[in-house]
């Protein structure tokens, strides 16, 4: 077992605002020839700095202080010269990152950004370009070449990054987040290739993430890091099978509870009829065609019961967030929509003000859903101010205080500021500005994608037991089928703005029908 | 009042940038003086004390018979014979420069104009005026026209920009078309026509300036809302039910603030500019008003009286760069990555 890189008592200290973030502390690994090593923490726990760092992508300066060794073939990283890293750079250690949409340059051509990472001669450039577009399962590579990037899909681009990334059979690759801003089909894709390409080539693998899934399915070794520190360092069955550390324990068992199935026959709070949402063509204002229109939502037509919770399940771009837009009257459109047997899809807006108390929505975001400039207690309490005008200073004080409660938060916070709450507060806050209007149905677009694990299933259970308590009925949204799985009694499946499957959980999960729904369902490691 | 955390950043990076800082801090002082030109700058006592009653000039119209004098007129305090007047029932005090900006130096000794002297400390202007005074009020009404321009004219451009941005779709499409097509009109041309048949008072020369220069907020204003409408927070507050007005100023103009705020500066410097070169050309405000334009267009025509050109120039190349520097100090306070 040949040690590859080796990293000793890496310290790296930000320095802002007089205040002093150690984002790394005392962190020791190394990784071995040919293995594929983990690091996984959530936000914040320091696993892209330490990336960045052995890269060198970030240096110190007089707000950043970094400390400690990174030894690579005998050459400690963090203080070689700029000249002797570019050798080493692309070449012996390369790296991916997240988002494939910003890290491959717009205004170039896919042969030339790859190109660009070896220097031989302009005709074996395109034949080496042709075979990595080939090696990392790029069809028609040939064509594909003059093609620029926003002429391929993320997980397209994302092969890309990996076709530039090996393009000099490097030692170790780097992969910050790799599959995050994918599709859970196209993950499981690009991390089958990592994984052979990995093999193929006997390059080490630095991945990072805070997916537990990924790691137990392709890590041999895991780092776990909590606030700068790596806790716990072993192999992957032994750190699954018998964490060590605490906070692994956590991480590992923050599965969510699971919502007892019960039946919901009794009464219909929505139904929907004919469904569609168009998006017009924006290029044409005058002589506008339909047939120019796209369509998000293609005839829906399903039904809720009072009291269930109906997982909506698709990829980006099948219609999901389209249509809880379209049934909450945000966008505009076709078909109908029934709220307890009255229409409301041809309400006027006035009209439909008055039910907008009944229907609430929870977006994914919480850092864009709450307006940064207005404190907890303004937001919590406007749709108080909307709703019930009549209701004195005092009552409205006295209801948000409650509901504050009721989400788990402490009323002292009120007069603070979004931006001094924590992902998972924020999300609290924003289901606490839902509730005070005591709805009967609540859309939740993706509430839990942008927050961390453990935080993730602290939500789950806060709205399993508002459901509980509040008589609820829920239209959760998400791609993530492990929340979906422990939030609903239905299950729907879209894709491309149809629905393909819906039905119970259980059958859908135990027995899917369609085979897009099996290729989700294997592709989702949970 | 309580400040919120963000505004106290805000105050912080402000102050951080030293230059803006006192730029804003000389600037107020210039300004907070200006506002009081009449008790500075003046051909009338600030203060009379006479037959045992105080009178203040400076509010009230005096006539000479008044102080036993011949004219029925206001009383001319330069005027030796008025002074042992009231000298004899009485004292009086002159300001710290005893000429208003229209005030003609009868006294010269040489031809005007002429070169500066402890009693005209800047020198007088092609018309025995005194330069320094004239350069106070101009500075005054300079200030002024700027504020009230920039004031009116952000005004109507949010409003606009806030419209067109928040609803899109044709009423955004159409009042492009409309910008387009009224900001390619001659402003210039506008004017000269114009002052050729009503006199360009100082209302009148702003209202014609605010039909043009609300489009330079405008554009900003609207691309900052058709951004923000499409927010999630504004979305929430959409499904509450929260009305369009309320959505409009509640939750998206703070936003769109912090763009307009950065450009408020640049918009005042650049109208002063504009009336400034306006009253260069002549068809600015009225003649014999103090302007400063006014005084370069002098300084142009008397090469041979270096002190016209070079106090106007001075002063306003002062104003206009104290104006910038606290332009770029309110940009550091609202950028939200600035670090200090």
């Amino acid at each position: 077992m040949q040690t590859l890189l080796e990293v000793k008592d890496l310290n790296i200290t930000f320095e802002f605002n007089n205040q002093t973030v150690n984002a790394v502390k005392q962190s020791n690994f190394r990784i071995i020839r040919g293995e594929c090593l983990a690091i996984v923490g959530e936000s914040g726990s320091g696993k892209s700095v330490t990336a960045l760092t052995i890269m060198r992508l970030i240096r110190s300066n007089s707000n950043l202080k970094i400390s400690g060794s990174a030894i690579y073939e005998k050459q400690n990283l963090l203080n070689l010269d700029e000249s002797s890293l570019q050798n080493i750079r692309g070449k012996k250690i390369s790296m991916i990152f997240q988002e494939p949409m910003t890290s491959l340059n717009p205004l170039h051509t896919i042969e030339k950004q790859i190109s660009e990472c070896f220097e031989i001669s302009l005709k074996s450039k395109k034949s080496k370009c042709i075979n990595l577009l080939k090696e990392v399962g790029i069809e028609d590579p040939e064509k594909r070449l003059y093609h620029y990037p926003h002429q391929l899909s993320g997980g397209q681009r994302q092969r890309v990054m990996i076709a530039m990334a090996i393009a000099n059979n490097p030692d170790l690759l780097i992969a910050d987040e790799p599959t995050t801003a994918l599709d859970v089909t196209i993950q499981k894709q690009i991390l089958d290739l990592l994984d052979s390409l990995r093999k193929k080539y006997q390059m080490s693998l630095l991945l990072i993430t805070h997916d537990l899934g990924i790691v137990r399915q392709i890590a041999d070794r895991v780092c776990v890091m909590e606030k700068g520190k790596i806790v716990e360092q072993n192999k992957t069955l032994e750190v699954f099978n018998k964490p060590q550390h605490i906070y692994t324990k956590k991480l590992i068992n923050s599965k969510p509870r699971e919502k007892k199935i019960k039946n919901y026959k009794n009464e219909i709070i929505l139904s929907v009829k004919n469904l569609s949402v168009f998006y017009k063509n924006s290029s044409k204002v005058f002589f506008r065609n339909k047939d120019d229109d796209f369509q998000a939502v293609k005839n829906l037509k399903f039904d809720i019961f009072k009291g269930e919770t109906l997982g909506i399940v698709g990829e980006s771009g099948s219609g999901k967030s389209s249509l809880a837009q379209a049934l909450i009257k945000l966008i505009s459109s076709d078909g109908s929509v029934f709220f307890k047997n009255k229409n409301i899809s041809n309400l006027s807006e006035k009209n439909f003000r008055s039910y907008r108390k009944n229907i609430q929505i929870i977006f994914q975001d919480p850092f864009a859903s709450l307006s940064p400039r207005l404190t907890i207690e303004d937001i919590v309490s406007e749709g108080l101010q909307v709703h019930f005008k009549k209701r004195t200073k005092k009552e409205m004080i006295d209801l948000t205080k409650k509901i504050i409660n009721d989400v788990g938060l402490d009323f002292s916070m009120l007069s603070r500021y979004p931006h001094e709450f924590s992902g998972g507060q924020r999300q609290r806050i924003a289901i606490a500005r839902a509730l005070i209007l005591n709805p009967e149905l609540i859309i939740l677009d993706e509430p839990t994608s942008a927050l961390d694990m453990t935080v993730q299933s602290q939500i789950v259970d806060l709205l399993l037991d508002l459901q509980e308590k509040n008589k609820l009925t829920y239209i959760f949204i998400s791609h993530d089928l492990k929340i979906v799985k422990a939030l609903s009694d239905k299950i729907m499946v879209m894709k491309a703005g149809k629905i393909i499957e819906f039905d119970e959980k259980n059958k859908v999960f135990s027995k899917p029908k369609n085979e897009y729904t099996k290729r989700l369902l294997s592709s989702a490691f949970f | 009042m309580k400040l919120s955390p963000l505004t106290l950043r805000r105050l912080n990076n402000f102050r951080a940038n030293k230059r803006g800082y006192y730029s804003a801090l000389i600037f107020s002082f210039l300004f907070f003086i200006s506002i009081f030109a009449e008790f500075i700058a003046n051909d009338k006592p600030i203060f009379i004390f006479f037959d045992k009653t105080i009178h203040f000039p400076v509010f009230e119209k005096i006539p000479e018979t008044y102080f036993g004098g011949e004219f029925e007129t206001e009383a001319d305090y330069k005027d030796p014979f008025v002074k042992t007047l009231i000298n004899e029932r009485g004292f009086f005090i002159m300001p710290l420069i005893e000429y208003s900006f229209d005030t003609i130096n009868y006294d010269l000794r040489v031809p005007s104009p002429s070169p500066p002297t402890f009693e005209n400390l800047l020198g007088t202007d092609d018309q025995g005026r005194d330069v320094l005074a004239r350069l106070i009020y101009g500075f005054r009404i300079s200030v002024f026209f700027g504020l009230t321009l920039t004031a009116l004219s952000s005004l109507i451009g949010i409003f606009a920009g806030g419209i067109q941005g928040f609803y899109g779709g044709k009423i955004d499409l159409f009042g492009q078309r409309f910008i387009e097509i009224w900001s390619g009109l001659p402003v210039l041309y506008l004017l000269i026509i114009i002052s050729s048949f009503v006199e360009p008072s100082f209302w009148i020369l702003l209202s014609i300036m605010l039909l043009f220069s609300w489009m330079s907020l405008e554009g900003v204003v609207r691309a900052e809302f058709l951004r923000a409408r499409n927010f999630e927070y504004v979305k929430a507050a959409k499904a509450l039910g929260v009305n369009n007005v309320k959505l409009m100023f509640k939750h998206v103009l703070p936003n769109a603030m912090v763009a307009t705020l950065t450009l408020m500066p640049f918009i005042l410097s650049g109208s002063i500019a504009t009336l400034t070169s306006l009253d260069f050309l002549g068809f600015g405000l009225p003649p014999g008003s103090p302007s400063l334009g006014e005084m370069v267009a002098q300084g142009k025509a008397n090469l041979q009286a270096p002190w016209l050109g070079l106090s106007a120039f001075v002063t306003l190349s002062l104003q206009l760069s104290l104006l910038v520097f606290i332009g770029e100090a309110v940009r550091d306070a609202f950028d939200p990555r600035k670090v200090i």
